[in-house]
């Protein structure tokens, strides 16, 4: 796999906010390179520069200092616009707070980024709607509003919608953050079969039960990387969901 | 994102805040509204003045002499006593375009029958006078050419007269009054006028030959006024410049003297009365105007809390791939759809309402494609203009910032 070009690769990256005279460094030379069909876990506590990288690699911010090469595209001399367009076409993206849009019915809420720049006409848009509803698991869900859901089902709802454009990338920044154990684990179960069908998964977590779930595990501290290692006993989120005690549910 | 799901999109997002939508299309509803019902009634009030002069006759021309000048003083207008009958010959006789002519002589006199007496204006005039003023006899006859020649002692008698002298339903017709000492017979009664543009009662008049005005009331042969109406309303300019040179001529007026006669036509008190309502119906039309202004900020004041209120619906759709310029139509269609929804309620509004005040104040409401063109225009650029801004703060957030806003 290493022996092909990487799907991303940055180079000395630095993020620095400005605050009147106080500068802050999230992240301080980061050098990184992601291949494709890899399932990276970005570790960290919380304000280790891991949101920070994430966002900066799915074009939602742009990079102080430092080269970010997406496929062939240096992103750091595009226009919004032209990175808009990136994000269209390459990345989905899971949130810890779902985000998806109130008010809106699960199927609107996937078919969303199909309305961007797609040639798709209604007929297949729904079709395809429906099957990324369907690897989800929410078929019978499909005209639900987002606070008929549960946390995990908006969270599944989420997943679909990143997955409708057929995306290079799938970033999800802490998506079981605000979830049980059980709901974590049927998420990560989905994630990793999204992996074993080709899918290049990105994920931010602070949570080491969740990251074992994935194959590499870069960890942050202070703005820099200070390990970058293969999972050499990746789990099986499908097992540990079955072996998870059975909770006594009021029937 | 392609127009038809951004205007489905956009109606959604309204229909989410039924109420704050209504709330916020009011200022403009009733701005259309206005500005509709302004034009109508102001279109309507015109109409009605122009109904009013051309039932005087849109072909009518009158002649007046000019004003007199005496010992360098200058007197009223109409006051030189150089118009005479055979101004009116001449015109007769030589001018093309001329259908009818009418001398006209006004005095005021007392009026007497049996213990009754009231004054009125007596008007001399010919017999064609009925016909140029458009006056209709609804009892009786009105006078001949042969009355004119022989002086006769004949009058006809608007309504307000007939009831100053007559009480008790008594038949005015063959009675005979007395207009100062002298006894005339009252041989028609005048169709009913009412008050005229000015606020005159058309009605209160005694109309006799001129010749019988002249002889036996004023004792002197000069005209105050000469009535003439036109073949055609076409033909008024031609018929000027041919009784102008008839005057001239018949007053021996020399290449570069000043004309000492006047000549005033319909068409002129038309003009004047369009520009008067024109001018009324402008003010009217800005007043409107204005309150479709305090509408449109109005929007943009929703639009901007709008935009707050979903920075980070707009943050979603930027991560999930809408560029900037899919935020700003999304945003702008949504104001442009909302001005013109309130457009379309504030004609109907409109139109509704000018048919009610047309029904309760006996205007008709002339609703013009003018005025529903003009809101509409209004409106779309009021959308646009206040739209704009707020869509354009939108379309200029930062993907991540607005994911983050809380």
């Amino acid at each position: 796999m290493k022996s092909k070009i990487p799907i991303i690769k940055i180079i000395d990256l630095w993020k620095t906010y400005i605050t009147g005279e106080v500068s802050f460094h999230a992240l301080k030379g980061i050098n990184l390179e992601i291949y494709e069909g890899e399932y990276v876990a970005i570790m960290g506590t919380s304000g280790s520069g891991k949101s920070t990288l994430m966002n900066i690699l799915g074009c939602l911010d742009k990079a102080t200092k430092g080269k970010y090469i997406f496929k062939d595209i240096d992103t750091s001399t595009k226009t919004n616009t032209d990175l808009a367009k990136v994000r269209r076409h390459n990345f989905g993206f899971v949130f810890q707070s779902y985000n998806l849009i109130s008010r809106t019915s699960a199927f609107e809420n996937v078919e969303l980024p199909l309305l961007y720049g797609s040639r798709y006409s209604k007929s297949k848009r729904a079709e395809v709607v429906l099957k990324a509803l369907e690897e989800v698991g929410l078929s019978d869900k499909i005209q639900s509003k987002p606070n008929e859901l549960s946390g995990g089902q908006q969270q599944r709802v989420a997943i679909a919608r990143s997955l409708v454009n057929n995306p290079s990338i799938i970033f999800a920044d802490e998506p079981t953050g605000n979830l049980d154990t059980r709901t974590s684990f049927e998420i990560m179960s989905i994630l990793q079969k999204l992996n074993n069908l080709g899918s290049t998964i990105i994920l931010v977590t602070h949570e080491n039960d969740i990251a074992d779930f994935t194959k590499r595990k870069v960890v942050f501290r202070d703005g820099k990387i200070i390990s970058d290692i293969e999972n050499q006993n990746q789990k099986s989120a499908v097992e540990e969901l079955a072996n998870l005690p059975v909770e006594n549910e009021i029937n | 994102m392609n127009f038809y799901n951004l205007l489905i999109s956009s109606l959604r997002s309204l229909g989410k805040n039924k109420f704050r939508t209504f709330l916020t299309m009011l200022g403009i509803i009733i701005g259309v509204a206005s500005v509709i019902v302004m034009q109508s009634i102001g279109k309507g009030v015109e109409t009605s003045i122009k109904s009013d002069i051309s039932s005087i006759g849109t072909n009518l021309i009158m002649v007046t002499p000019e004003a007199a000048e005496k010992n360098g003083v200058q007197q009223s207008a109409g006051s030189e006593q150089t118009l005479k009958i055979k101004d009116v010959e001449m015109i007769k006789n030589y001018c093309a375009s001329v259908k009818y002519i009418s001398p006209m002589i006004m005095s005021s006199s007392q009026i007497k029958y049996s213990s009754n007496n009231c004054r009125s204006s007596v008007m001399g005039v010919a017999a064609e006078y009925l016909q140029i003023r458009n006056i209709d006899v609804t009892i009786g006859a009105p006078f001949t050419n042969e009355d004119i020649e022989k002086s006769a002692k004949v009058c006809l008698i608007g309504k307000t007269v007939k009831n100053n002298l007559f009480k008790n339903d008594e038949d005015p017709i063959g009675k005979s009054i007395r207009i100062g000492t002298i006894p005339f017979t009252i041989i028609g009664i005048l169709k009913e006028k009412g008050q005229s543009g000015f606020g005159q009662d058309q009605d209160d008049i005694v109309i006799a030959p001129y010749t019988s005005v002249q002889n036996r009331i004023s004792g002197n042969d000069y005209l105050q006024q000469i009535f003439i109406s036109a073949q055609s309303e076409n033909e008024v300019d031609k018929a000027v410049q041919e009784i102008s040179y008839c005057m001239r001529l018949s007053h021996k007026l020399k290449v570069g003297d000043v004309d000492d006669f006047s000549i005033s036509t319909q068409s002129e008190i038309m003009q004047t009365m369009e520009s008067v309502t024109g001018t009324l119906t402008a003010f009217l039309a800005s007043i409107a105007a204005i309150s479709l202004l305090v509408g449109g900020i109005g929007i943009m004041n929703i639009m901007f809390v709008s935009v707050t209120e979903r920075t980070k619906e707009i943050g979603i759709r930027l991560a999930i791939g809408a560029t900037s310029f899919d935020v700003l139509m999304q945003f702008l269609i949504e104001a442009i759809v909302l001005t013109l929804l309130a457009g379309i309620l504030g004609l109907a509004f409109g139109f509704g309402l000018s048919q009610l005040i047309s029904f309760l104040m006996n205007i008709e409401a002339v609703i013009t494609v003018s005025s529903v063109v003009l809101s509409f225009s209004v409106c779309s650029f009021i959308g646009i203009f206040f739209g704009w801004y707020p869509a354009r703060k939108a379309a200029k957030l930062n993907p991540i910032d607005a994911l983050r806003y809380e």
